[in-house]
């Protein structure tokens, strides 16, 4: 499998009035051709900013910095604006948190979808915009497609408006679709409908996913490799069910211990969490930034950071962690 | 999915809403009345209005031949004043549609670029804005000189720092959206995403200042007409009219009443509606 999409040591940082702040450093991950990659950390831990900064649509007062951002042998770092657009969309996609702010209300669902053909497919007339159109809607498995180009967003339910979403992503064929957490503003019974969708066209398509979510199930379920962040980098990556089963980073052990277990002995005791808090993006912490809630930590964590290890059997995930476990 | 349980389109939901409203059904009559009036005036008066009557100087109203009267030279008020709504009608179209299109697409360019032009264009417009409206288009009118077609550039220029704003606050609060960064990821241009994204979403509160610029833009010809800066005589118009008719307010004071009716009620009519409308397009105020 060749590698489409590589990151390596990427940095976001924001100019603030308190000076800079990194919302996501040393942030390295890689995508293999067919691949379904899950990005999970907690809120804030900089999943999403680093996405964007993938596609450059960081907001005017963030500087990128990496030393590699390689997709499909295109350098995205000296890429100008004028590629970057053909590159968006065309090759890769994105599909959004809540379906229900990302369709312009102004306009039907059908007419947004023949616009995004039409950009990237100038070439083809007014009724082939239009069949094409409605194939991506019942491709996407929305039911009477021909009616539903005359909806407006307002007339569907989250679930067909992420359908929407998803056929606006398919139209320019991408070869890399990047869904930040695709079902979270979804109901729980849609969400697996949604995720069973993504990963049918995915393999239609041949395309290569980046799933950025909080859901380890899902993560288990739908995603071969997996990148654990924290506060704004990678702690540990490799394949998701080497990670889940014997984590080697103290934070992925600890999210997999956070994890609420329906049995009849739990009933009734406190639900299990991680002590403290995801340090804020002004705090600056000195050496690792897990040591104030790891239960591992020592001296050395508190003063140096720590970097990944390169463990002698390849088959393990490796860690950013002085003291990996297993 | 059956038709009935879909929400109604937005544009029924406007209608609907719009016409549960008095104020707003009425001055939306009124306002119908007043531009049929100004596109037919030439079959409704009964005179034209610049034929002078010598015989007839200030006669009162009566149902024999002047319905409202004549003025001092002998002209029928009424006549004057149906083809004074055509000179209003046509002034205010002009109005709002330049200060209109100037104002929305500086208003856009600012909001959609931000930082240093954001920053020019709001204090400039800060700057015409500090200024009171009649004074800046009297200042204007003086320099390029008193006629309707000046009159019509110096009031479009002090209705535009309105437009400005107003536009430039809905883009802010639009392009921060979801679907701004959605249509940006796939490839949008910065021409599509203003234009064609951001643009139909602030349309409502334009519609509103629209509606009230037309009718600011009426009372504004009516004063500089007042102050003998606007429509020159024989010109018909309200403002005009009310000037001429200033000396005869104790004696003859028909020459001044329905004139001043005129600008009132068209006004009022205006804002009516343009307070519905708010009302109507405005999410946060609709009454459910």
């Amino acid at each position: 499998m060749t590698t489409i999409l590589t990151v390596e040591n990427l940095a976001v940082r924001f100019q603030t009035n308190a000076g800079f702040v990194y919302a996501v450093k040393d942030f390295s991950f890689s995508v293999k051709e067919g691949d379904i990659l899950g990005i999970v950390g907690e809120s804030g831990s900089g999943k999403s900013i680093a996405s964007l900064a993938i596609l450059n649509l960081l907001p005017n007062n963030a500087e990128l910095s990496a030393n590699k951002l390689i997709f499909q042998q295109a350098n995205l770092i000296a890429l100008s604006r004028a590629s970057f657009r053909q590159l968006r969309g065309r090759q890769i996609a994105m599909i959004f948190q809540n379906p229900m702010t990302s369709l312009n209300p102004c306009y039907t669902v059908g007419r947004q979808l023949i616009e995004t053909i039409e950009i990237h497919q100038p070439q083809l007339s007014r009724a082939g915009y239009r069949q094409q159109a409605i194939e991506l809607l019942d491709q996407v498995g929305i039911a009477a497609p021909a009616e539903q180009m005359a909806s407006y967003p307002h007339q569907l339910s989250g679930g067909m408006a992420q359908r929407v979403m998803i056929a606006i992503a398919l139209a320019c064929q991408p070869k890399l679709l990047i869904a930040d957490e695709p079902t979270t503003a979804l109901d729980t019974t849609i969400r697996h409908q949604i995720l069973e969708l993504l990963v049918k066209l995915k393999n239609e398509n041949k395309m290569s996913m980046i799933l950025i979510t909080h859901d380890l199930g899902i993560v288990y379920q739908y995603c071969p490799s997996l990148v654990v962040v924290y506060a704004g980098e990678v702690v540990e990556r490799g394949a998701t069910k080497q990670v889940l089963s014997s984590p080697r980073h103290p934070y992925t052990q600890a999210l997999m211990r956070a994890l609420p277990e329906f049995s009849t002995e739990q009933r009734g005791k406190m639900l299990p969490a991680i002590e403290g808090s995801v340090p804020g993006i002004y705090d600056k912490i000195n050496g690792c930034p897990f040591h104030p809630r790891c239960g591992y930590a020592t001296e050395l964590c508190m003063t140096t950071q720590p970097s990944f290890d390169t463990p002698n059997d390849n088959k393990r995930s490796i860690s950013k962690c002085h003291h990996p476990l297993n | 999915m059956a038709e009935s349980h879909q929400p109604p389109h937005p544009f029924e939901d406007f209608i609907r809403s719009f016409l549960r409203s008095r104020g707003g059904v009425i001055g939306l009559v009124v306002i119908v009345i007043f531009f049929l009036i100004a596109i037919f005036a030439g079959y409704l008066s009964p005179f034209d209005p610049k034929i002078v009557f010598p015989e007839a100087n200030l006669v009162p109203p009566s149902l024999s031949n002047y319905w409202l009267g004549t003025d001092d030279v002998g002209r029928d008020v009424l006549s004057r004043l149906l083809h004074g709504a055509r000179v209003s009608v046509t002034l205010g179209l002009f109005i709002v549609f330049s200060s209109l299109l100037v104002g929305v697409t500086i208003g856009l360019i600012a909001g959609y670029l931000g930082g240093a032009v954001d920053m020019v264009i709001m204090r400039l417009t800060d700057i015409v804005m500090s200024l009171p409206s009649i004074l800046l288009a009297i200042v204007v009118v003086s320099i390029l000189g008193a006629s309707l077609g000046n009159t019509v550039i110096a009031i479009s220029i002090v209705s535009i720092p309105a437009f400005v704003r107003l536009v430039r606050a809905s883009v802010l609060a639009e392009k921060q959206k979801d679907y701004v960064t959605c249509a940006r990821c796939y490839g949008a241009g910065h021409f599509r995403i203003a234009v064609l994204n951001i643009l139909p979403n602030c349309v409502a509160p334009i519609t509103v200042q629209a509606t009230l610029a037309f009718s600011d833009g009426i009372l504004n010809i009516a004063a500089l007409g007042f102050l003998g800066l606007g429509a020159q005589p024989p010109t018909p118009e309200w403002g005009t009219m009310l000037a001429d008719a200033r000396p005869y307010i104790v004696s003859e004071p028909w020459l001044v009443i329905f004139p001043g009716l005129c600008i009132l009620i068209v006004v009022v009519a205006f804002n009516l509606v343009g307070d519905v409308l708010r009302d109507c397009l405005d999410a946060k105020l609709k009454k459910i």
